[in-house]
């Protein structure tokens, strides 16, 4: 449980760092660990309640309800089909570098991990900029802003991240999907994902120029 | 902040596992997610942030340099240090420190831009991370990820399904390339194999680098050297190959070897970039190279530039044979004991200093047993022996008086068919260049010929490689450093073969795959389309006597089964057009692929089982072309879910144990080439693993450090520190037979050790009743097969940006070529067909069809095309790349199954039919743009 003082008093910054925290896990592989939300409707109009920006997460919601045990053979296979397994590989990278266009990203990721103190466990370092793992890292930074002196670093960085690693990727994501013989579970996710973060880069980019401005 | 940051361990591990659901709402429940505590992100940052560049600031460091290189066979063999931060290779730069030979250049640094990508390639989407199971139709592209316990208990199920009903060798495990030079990899599966009894189709006929020629004239296959070797050279013939591109870390030698004076002639129908750099470049039709070679043994004989002494003593060319039935005149036909006693070993000379014919030295011997070298207990050395050359004199034989002459008379007159002016209507090349490059060739002392693959490829390479040896052999140019036929080397693989069979002894079958094709694919249907009906039956019919008289061994009887595919792309080039793809490969019941990328192979497989590439995995290397053992050490841990080699034949093995146990699999007995063995699937894994003593990898490393001679012994860690040492025995540009590497020619030349052949020398005469018939007693030329209406021949080689398959896709390498399969065509050629260049081409023939890019080049002759190789079939339109036009499949040359003749009959990895790829012609015109 989140036990700084500061927590009740931004519960806009709580809800992005609690969407960025939802993402990460339903973007995670159905092979290794993956959180499923018993209701999602729920915590979602939990969270959009306190986002900064309006967004409509019904289509999401709706078709999260059909994640059920019973399903989850099809959605888990579907995501394999997508992002892990294929003739030239997975039709739909999931790691960042793994985008021809986007190949020499990796070392910028890192570096960001490294000057926020962002670690990866063992097992997964191989793939640290997996689209889970990239998207924990800012629910890592909301965190960080939630309770530093210096919100407007973790904010900015936030900003860039998003900007520099999400936005082209995550269109060319969204594009692909729809083309696809996706799970309709995934293409919710995808297309709530980049709208999400379309909004919150928006949002940010506002903020962030309120408090350059300020300083 | 290291102290912070150790403390900000991430466990990604989220509060609950999979498929566990949670009862969550609201931010109260979703906050049992949150897994850092925000005022240690907050404390962990150490100065502000105000923009991207700042995160760039601090120099990149890295917590670890592996040693490394790269398991695949280009031959470098380059030491590189391997940069690990993070788990994750960043990248790799060459080691360097390398020795040198004498007084030639040394050999490193070693590299090429194929290895300095690596770093960047393995991360790539082609990358196989996890075991996937076929879930749609064969080759429609679905799949599904599964665990490697599902994966292997599938597989496992399936193996022993086929071995109770067909059998062990219904199943086949093929290994290519990637597999054979990563030793410890290759011993492990080598033990497996033999273990089980499957199939192994090898891949060194299979992909026609055997160079047969070689060995039918050396009774050996392995007669190269180092490649500093070169500099030693004085004239050096780059005949079908182009090192500039294919030997990267290497080519050195040639330029420098040019700057210190050496002739460096490239042959080839293609300007390459090795002829740009070349002293003089000769450009032979296609295909008509043994005509050259010839026409420059012509001159070379009458123009009196022979070495006399060197091949009276070390060749056949003065060994008698009688005119009448064309055969040697051997002992058998002199005396009817001798004729009981089978003494048909037994040569003769005609002695000028007596002036009769006396029995060649050291001949006579009978085939070694296995493990016993003849050579040791007998000599070539003619002692006061004057072999004559040239005449014909009277002997009598058990059929009368008979007339007898030399091998070097016989091939006096074979060169009368091919002087310089006859050859130059058959080559193209002027007759004063053909005897210019002989006499340079033959005065220079000592010159060598390096050769390619490509010289194994045709359908009679055969001939020129025998012609290659001849030049070399007439001029005394195998023996001395800086001559020989350099084309192949390997190693002893004493070690390997060790770790095989420890314990079992050898229970292998392994069958040529040009053969296995042959007969999976029924290969002779597509000689009959093609070549016609004539040609189908008379080569088939050779080629089952060769099965009846117990000449070859023919395996697979009640099918091809299933198929394992390991190390190589196997699917990716076959020469048969669709035929293998569609009759054989696609109709197997079980098709396992285990490849570290994507390609077709895996396409049509329905188990893909993910392996470990370069960095992620513990090896030894060992490569001829430079004096060093390298080693492999894992930079980085496998990633995803795959595995290195070993270990997953390690954990098959386990699983074919466990399910032989469950399935009560009976014992059962099998018949390999003769020999009863008891084969006991429920013991396979206490047996691999010799009761558990070999628990990974660096064990099997460990044991062929310690069993190879040669290799300096000393542990794996202590190896993995330094990353390469140098092997015994090089302490000339050739080995001696200290080295780990073969070098019993060197000793048959040095020493004066029989060869094992027939006739003990360098035998260029074969006498079998089959060559007679064909007329190929001798070297010689014949014309490449073409076929009727199809006037183009098309070439091809390895390429600058990729070794086979591998790196072929990668994007950055396609930025430095046109980005997408290109064919070089001849301008006029294209000119005549409408074709402009970057026009997509449709290039056919009577097989099939594929689609390329025109690439015009002024290099290229009218008459033909070059496309290089290793282009996955996936890269091209409807998944079909150039082996749609080549359909050689069938093309098994008679003598090549030939035996009952010394050294002549299988001989696994020495004498087989190779697969050939050359012998066709296609056409092309401009297609629609795709």
């Amino acid at each position: 449980m989140i036990d700084s003082p500061n927590v009740k008093s931004n519960s806009k910054l709580l809800a992005r760092s609690a969407v960025y925290a939802l993402f990460s896990n339903l973007v995670n592989s159905p092979h290794e660990d993956h959180v499923l939300f018993e209701d999602i409707g729920s915590v979602l109009s939990a969270i959009k309640k306190d986002l900064p920006f309006r967004i409509n997460f019904d289509a999401l919601m709706k078709e999260t309800k059909t994640a059920t045990e019973k399903e989850w053979k099809k959605i888990a296979r579907s995501y394999s089909g997508l992002f892990e397994v294929g003739n030239d590989g997975p039709p739909i990278p999931i790691r960042e570098s793994a985008n021809p266009v986007l190949s020499f990203n990796k070392e910028e990721v890192t570096r960001y991990y490294e000057y926020f103190g962002y670690e990866v466990s063992d097992e997964r370092q191989w793939e640290s900029d997996h689209l889970a793992i990239e998207l924990e890292f800012i629910h890592f930074l909301c965190q960080g802003e939630l309770v530093s002196e210096d919100a407007l670093s973790f904010q900015l960085a936030q900003k860039d991240f998003i900007d520099r690693h999400f936005i082209l990727w995550l269109a060319s994501i969204n594009h692909k999907i729809k083309d696809l013989d996706a799970h309709p579970y995934w293409i919710e996710i995808f297309s709530a994902l980049y709208i999400f973060l379309q909004q919150d880069l928006k949002w940010l980019i506002a903020q962030t120029t309120n408090l350059k401005e300020a300083i | 902040m290291d102290r912070i940051k150790k403390e900000m361990k991430v466990d990604y591990s989220p509060p609950i596992s999979r498929r566990k659901f949670l009862s969550a709402s609201g931010l109260a429940g979703l906050g049992l997610m949150l897994k850092f505590s925000p005022l240690k992100a907050a404390t962990a940052l150490d100065r502000p942030y105000r923009r991207f560049e700042d995160v760039m600031r601090n120099k990149f460091t890295w917590d670890r340099v592996a040693r490394g290189t790269h398991g695949t066979n280009c031959a470098g063999n380059c030491a590189f240090n391997v940069f690990v931060k993070d788990g994750i290779v960043w990248r790799e730069e060459q080691q360097g420190e390398y020795e040198s030979t004498d007084d030639t250049p040394d050999y490193g640094p070693r590299g090429c831009q194929k290895g300095l990508r690596h770093a960047k390639y393995m991360y790539g989407n082609q990358r196989v991370l996890y075991p996937m199971k076929r879930v749609g139709k064969r080759g429609e592209g679905k799949w599904e990820r599964v665990s490697w316990e599902q994966a292997l208990t599938e597989i496992a199920d399936k193996f022993i399904d086929v071995v109770e009903r067909d059998g062990p060798e219904s199943i086949s495990w093929g290994s290519g390339t990637q597999m054979s030079v990563k030793i410890a990899s290759y011993a492990a599966l080598a033990r497996l194999v033999n273990i089980t009894g499957v199939t192994v189709p090898e891949f060194y006929s299979g992909v026609g680098d055997l160079p047969t020629g070689v060995y039918t004239t050396l009774g050996k296959v392995y007669v190269g050297d180092t490649m500093s070797a070169i500099y030693k050279s004085k004239c050096v013939l780059v005949w079908m190959s182009n090192p500039a591109v294919t030997r990267i870390p290497d080519a050195h030698f040639f330029w420098e070897a040019k700057y210190n004076g050496t002739k460096v002639i490239s042959i080839s129908p293609e300007f390459t970039p090795t002829a740009m750099h070349s002293s003089l470049w000769v450009n032979p039709k296609p295909g008509t190279d043994a005509a050259l070679a010839m026409a420059m043994v012509h001159t070379i004989i009458n123009e009196n530039l022979v070495n006399e002494p060197y091949i009276k003593e070390q060749s056949d060319l003065p060994f008698l044979v009688r005119t009448d039935t064309k055969r040697f005149l051997r002992k058998e036909d002199t005396s009817i004991v001798s004729t009981l006693a089978v003494e048909d070993n037994i040569f003769y000379l005609w002695d000028k200093k007596t002036n009769q014919a006396v029995i060649a030295p050291g001949t006579g011997l009978t085939d070694p047993p296995p493990g016993r070298d003849r050579r040791k207990f007998d000599t070539i050395d003619l002692g006061d022996i004057d072999p004559a050359l040239e005449g014909k004199w009277t002997v009598s034989t058990l059929d009368g008086d008979v007339e007898v002459t030399t091998v070097f008379e016989l091939l006096k007159e074979e060169a009368e068919n091919f002087t310089p002016e006859k050859a130059s209507e058959i080559t193209g090349v002027s007759p004063e260049v053909i005897r210019q490059i002989a006499r340079d060739f033959a005065q220079a002392q000592p010159a060598m010929i390096y050769a390619g693959y490509a010289a194994c490829k045709w359908i009679h390479g055969d001939l020129l490689q025998r012609s290659f040896v001849l030049l070399l052999s007439l001029t005394g140019n195998i023996g001395p450093e800086g001559s020989g036929l350099q084309i192949s080397n390997s190693p002893k693989v004493r070690g390997l073969m060790a770790f095989a069979f420890n314990g079992i002894g050898p229970a292998t079958r392994m069958v040529s795959a040009t053969n296995w094709d042959y007969e999976q694919g029924n290969m002779k249907e597509l000689t009959k389309n093609v070549y016609g009906e004539e040609l189908a039956e008379e080569w088939d019919a050779k080629y089952q006597e060769s099965i009846k008289e117990d000449w070859f061994p023919q395996y697979g009887k009640k099918g091809w089964k299933m198929g394992f595919f390991a190390g190589n792309n196997g699917a990716n080039w076959r020469a048969s057009g669709n035929k293998w793809r569609k009759d054989a490969f696609e109709t197997l019941e079980s098709i396992v692929a285990i490849v570290p990328d994507m390609g077709v192979t895996s396409h049509y497989a329905d188990y893909v089982l993910p392996v470990a590439h370069h960095y992620e995995r513990a090896d030894i290397m060992l490569q001829a072309r430079t004096p060093y053992v390298q080693i492999l050490d894992a930079a980085v841990p496998p990633l995803g879910e795959s595995k290195d080699d070993f270990t997953i034949v390690h954990d098959f093995t386990k699983m074919l144990s466990k399910r032989a146990k469950e399935r009560r699999m009976k014992v059962f007995h099998d018949n390999v080439d003769g020999k009863n063995v008891r084969r006991d699937f429920k013991r396979a894994f206490d047996i691999f693993t010799m009761d558990g003593k070999v628990k990974d990898v660096k064990d099997v490393i460990q044991f062929i450090i310690n069993t190879t001679p040669g290799i300096p012994k000393m542990s794996f860690e202590e190896l993995a520190a330094i990353g390469k040492v140098r092997v015994e025995g090089s302490d000339k540009t050739y080995y001696d037979k200290d080295a780990p590497y073969h070098s019993e020619i060197m000793e048959s030349v040095n020493e004066k050790r029989p060869y094992e052949t027939l006739t003990s020398r360098q035998q260029f005469y074969i006498d079998h009743e089959w060559f007679i018939e064909y007329g190929e007693q001798l070297p010689t030329h014949k014309e490449p097969l073409s076929i009727d209406g199809y006037p183009l021949r098309m070439m091809m080689g390895h390429a600058r940006h990729g070794i086979h398959s591998m790196w072929r896709d990668d994007p950055l390498m396609l930025t430095l070529q046109r980005g997408k399969p290109d064919i070089y065509v001849n301008p006029d050629d294209a000119k005549a067909r409408g074709v402009k260049d970057g026009d997509n081409l449709r290039i056919f023939n009577s097989g099939g069809e594929f689609f390329a890019m025109a690439h015009f080049s002024a290099g290229i002759q009218p008459g033909m095309t070059f496309m290089y190789h290793g282009w996955d079939p996936m890269m091209f339109k409807d998944q079909q790349n150039f082996s749609a036009v080549i359909s050689t499949s069938g093309l098994i040359k008679p003598t090549s199954m030939a035996g009952d003749y010394g050294h002549l009959g299988y001989r696994v990895l020495a004498y087989a039919p190779n697969q050939t790829y050359k012998d066709f012609t296609c056409d092309f015109e401009k297609a629609d743009d795709v």
